[in-house]
């Protein structure tokens, strides 16, 4: 019951106007609970107001009323989300450790397994298909190999990265920048249900926030706070993923990135990086490594899929990786009118996939 | 005095007689022409003064009256010049009157009297040959004229020429074409698929479609050819017969886009507007109904390039004629109907950027994957319809990789379609239709039978491909195309296979 209580102060706390997670924690050592902040005489709380401002001093004084606190209890008892604070076991285990831990998370999904390595996921929202490819691609092998992925709920990389997780079954958490009824980008709609079914949403934010532009640094705080490491697949030079690797590299994480093409905008950041000395990956290896993890065997050879003689051609032909129609035609010197018909055999097949732009691959997720 | 002479006026692509009658009478000298004419057939009076002047005849002082008949349809044009001309002079006795010759008169007059060719006159003896006999046209028309063989063609360079005909001061024989044996058409083009290095895959399809009459859409990023490409597939596509020869040279004369002296077109025309064309512009209208590019590219290519940059309307337009070959436009004078059979070839970038699909180069896509859908979601769905074939052209960084090799010419790959093109005529014989793409969802119930295997692949495909219900009777028609091509009665499992790599659009990551 007392347990209880406390929580109840907490949340009330951690939602008055202009108190972030750091005034939040300032105020508890200082008064000693949170409760103790509702209980607190008016002239102990106005006497903050040369650190705290006026303002948010007499946010403090008229949050102090019933009807807030029974608000605050209904929300507890919602069946549409649920809370986590720092006093409770569900909370983070790596996120308590930060500088300034959200005191309180809203949360929907899946219950948060603290016992498993995590390792996030970022990138550029104008993302390159290569980089959307290589977010799932990662994600899904580190997902099957036991990680949890974290991500940021994003366009581009973001929503490759939990749909990799989520195509393996692994485990996915989504952090938000806005409150936990809030869908944004409004088109990422099937991510999100998806996700509160298969994965879990989190947000620092009570419901109801909006995705205003200020948010979104402290939010990249939490995905690199809960994370052992940060594996960036595409930054550009001015990208929002970068703000994740300082908070990282602030927290004591390790900075994982992908190289990609000099050429490209979206490479300069991440190339930038592994210059000044991120772990470069090009394999999932290179991370589970340092988890203490092995990789999920993954089967080289399709199993109990019968290829006939065309097919077994162009499907080793795949071996290396992607090919364009005419690479391939070129490689097994077949015409394009039987390759075309093996293709979509192999398709049919599973083994094999498609990218746009008549780019063939053999299918890993298969 | 009174005089009647017959001339001919034209509406869309018919043709009707008009009645050319001139009164002489004493009066004020005034010249009047009646039975609406428009101001293009106002101005004619000018022309005939200076040209029976000029042409050392006597032009009457006198009250002439001109009545055109039918009153009830506009006229419009020059080519009544000539009959006025003669009109006058049989009204004055310049010219005798001969019971037994009756020809029709088409031309216009120039100042000096030199007869200058007119618009629309195959379309018009097209109309007339059961009717009348004989023609008198200017010499530039001849050649477009003796296509119609039931008629007799007698040219003229200058009105002194004909008056002096006319006058009985000499003979002729009509007018005989002078390739008469040997229509002969184009068989070597400028723009030959032998330029083209690589690309086989695109080429493969383009053949397909050219052998089906299916229209395309080609998806590529900038610079990656797709105009080039575009621009030879009248090379392959099946030898003009001489009926469509006709029915384009028709329409080109009504258009006035004839050159001078040709007689037939002997080329599948290829027609490319530009995205900020007008719906009139593309299908056709007007005050008086002039064929549209829809038209003008009858029985060849209409290349829309930039299909997402054309307005809405604009493509909406291009629906119906799509639905029935052909565009008809009505006005307060009767109603014009415009063949407009043509292939459909559209292309468009596969995104806002332009480099979706082709992330291997030195551009990579950047737009997010809304931005993709909405991007060729501009077209809309009933137009999406209408292309059987989906095309990705490479990027260049693709293309190089076939290396140098000279490519297959335009004839040899024209040799094939021809085959697979004559098997379609032999089994649709009795359908009315010629080609794969004009199966009806009835038709291709009855000609595109599958066997159990290719069913099967065909249930395996749209489960596991996520394919849209749209793409499955255009994946029968194209395999009944490819196996047409083999020379196959029947579709076989491969002949599926290969046709479903034909549909991108439907791929889940497009729509
Ligand atoms: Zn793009």
């Amino acid at each position: 019951m007392e347990q209880v209580e406390e929580r109840i102060f907490w949340v009330w706390l951690s939602q008055i106007p202009g108190i972030g997670a750091r005034r939040f924690h300032v105020l508890i050592e200082y008064f000693g609970g949170a409760d103790r902040v509702w209980f607190a005489s008016e002239e102990d709380i106005t006497g903050l107001a040369p650190s705290l401002g006026r303002n948010v001093v007499n946010e403090i004084i008229n949050q102090r009323n019933n009807n807030t606190l029974d608000r605050i209890k209904k929300m507890l008892d919602s069946t549409e989300f649920r809370i986590i604070t720092l006093l409770d076991d569900e909370y983070p285990v790596l996120l308590r450790q930060i500088y300034d831990p959200p005191p309180v998370l809203y949360c929907k999904g899946l219950p948060i397994e603290n016992n498993h390595p995590t390792i996030s996921i970022v990138g550029s929202r104008r993302s390159t298909a290569y980089g959307r490819q290589m977010a799932e691609k990662f994600s899904y092998e580190l997902a099957s190999a036991g990680v949890t992925i974290v991500s940021g709920l994003a366009r581009g990389i973001d929503a490759m990265a939990h749909y990799g997780a989520l195509k393996a079954e692994g485990r996915t958490i989504g952090v938000l920048g806005c409150g936990i009824d809030v869908i944004y980008p409004p088109e990422n709609r099937r991510l999100f249900s998806k996700m509160e079914q298969e994965g879990t949403i989190i947000t620092e934010y009570p419901p109801g926030a909006s995705p205003v532009a200020g948010n979104f640094p402290a939010r990249n705080r939490i995905i690199s706070g809960m994370t052992r490491g940060v594996l960036v697949i595409e930054a550009g030079e001015k990208s929002g993923a970068l703000i994740t690797v300082d908070f990282a590299l602030e927290q004591g994480r390790e900075v994982y990135a992908l190289p990609g093409n000099i050429n490209v905008s979206q490479s300069v950041g991440t190339n930038k990086l592994l210059k000044e000395g991120a772990r470069l990956v090009t394999e999932v290896h290179d991370i589970l490594e340092d988890l203490g993890l092995q990789k999920e065997k993954v089967e080289n050879e399709p199993k109990s899929v019968q290829l006939d003689f065309f097919e077994t051609q162009v499907y080793n032909a795949l071996q290396e990786g992607e090919r364009h129609l005419e690479e391939l035609s070129k490689i097994t010197k077949l015409d394009i009118n039987r390759l075309n018909a093996v293709l979509t055999m192999l398709e049919v097949k599973g083994i094999v996939k498609q990218m746009p732009g008549k780019i063939f691959i053999r299918n890993w997720d298969a | 005095m009174l005089s009647r002479v017959k001339s001919g006026g034209i509406f869309g692509i018919d043709g009707y007689i008009v009645d050319v009658e001139v009164d002489i009478s004493n009066g004020l000298p005034v010249f009047d022409i009646v039975g609406l004419p428009d101001l293009s057939v106002r101005e004619s009076r000018e022309r005939v003064r200076a040209a029976i002047k000029n042409s050392g005849f006597e032009f009457p002082v006198k009250r002439i009256t001109v009545n055109m008949a039918p009153a009830n349809t506009k006229k419009e044009g020059s080519a009544f010049d000539l009959a006025i001309a003669i009109g006058i002079l049989k009204a004055t006795e310049q010219i005798p009157n001969v019971d037994s010759f009756d020809p029709l008169f088409l031309g216009e007059l120039s100042l000096d009297g030199t007869l200058r060719p007119v618009k629309g006159v195959l379309p018009m003896l097209l109309s007339i040959r059961n009717s009348h006999k004989d023609v008198i046209l200017p010499y530039s028309n001849a050649e477009e004229a003796a296509n119609v063989s039931e008629i007799n063609i007698y040219p003229f360079h200058t009105l002194k020429e004909l008056v002096s005909y006319l006058r009985g001061q000499y003979n002729l024989t009509p007018f005989q074409r002078s390739d008469n044996d040997d229509i002969g058409f184009e068989t070597e083009f400028m723009e030959d698929f032998s330029d083209v290095k690589g690309q086989e895959s695109v080429k493969r399809a383009l053949e397909i479609a050219a052998a089906g009459g299916h229209n395309v859409i080609m998806i590529g990023p900038p610079g990656s050819g797709k105009t080039m490409l575009a621009k030879r597939i009248p090379s392959i596509l099946p030898d003009l017969s001489y009926k469509e020869a006709l029915e384009i040279t028709q329409i080109y004369s009504v258009a006035g886009l004839l050159k001078e002296g040709e007689g037939l077109i002997r080329y599948r025309p290829f027609m490319s507007p530009h995205h900020t064309i007008s719906s009139t512009a593309l299908v056709g209208g007007g005050r008086i109904p002039v064929p549209g590019q829809i038209s003008l590219a009858h029985h060849g290519v209409l290349f829309l390039d930039e299909l997402p940059e054309f307005k809405k309307e604009v493509l909406e337009v291009l629906r119906q004629p799509l639905e029935d070959g052909k565009i008809t436009i009505s006005r307060a004078y009767g109603t014009a109907t415009f063949p407009a059979k043509f292939m459909l070839v559209g292309s468009a970038n596969p995104c806002n950027c332009g480099y979706f699909g082709s992330s291997n180069g030195n551009q990579e896509c950047i737009c997010t994957p809304t931005q993709i859908r909405r991007y060729l979601g501009k077209i809309s769905g009933p137009l999406m319809d209408r292309f059987d074939i989906h095309i990705e052209v490479p990027s260049l960084s693709f293309q190089k990789i076939s290396g140098n090799d000279k490519g297959e010419s335009s004839a040899s790959i024209r040799a094939r379609v021809n085959k697979g093109r004559e098997r379609q005529m032999e089994r649709y014989q009795e359908e009315g239709i010629y080609y794969n793409a004009q199966l009806s969802a009835k038709l291709i119930r009855k000609y595109c039978v599958l066997d159990k295997s290719a069913r099967a692949l065909m249930e395996q495909a749209f489960s596991s491909m996520n394919l849209s219900a749209r793409a499955y009777d255009r994946i029968l028609k194209v395999s009944r195309t490819i196996a047409d091509l083999e020379g196959d009665k029947n579709i076989q499992t491969h002949h599926i296979a290969e046709a479903i790599q034909y549909r991108s659009l439907d791929r889940q990551y497009w729509s």
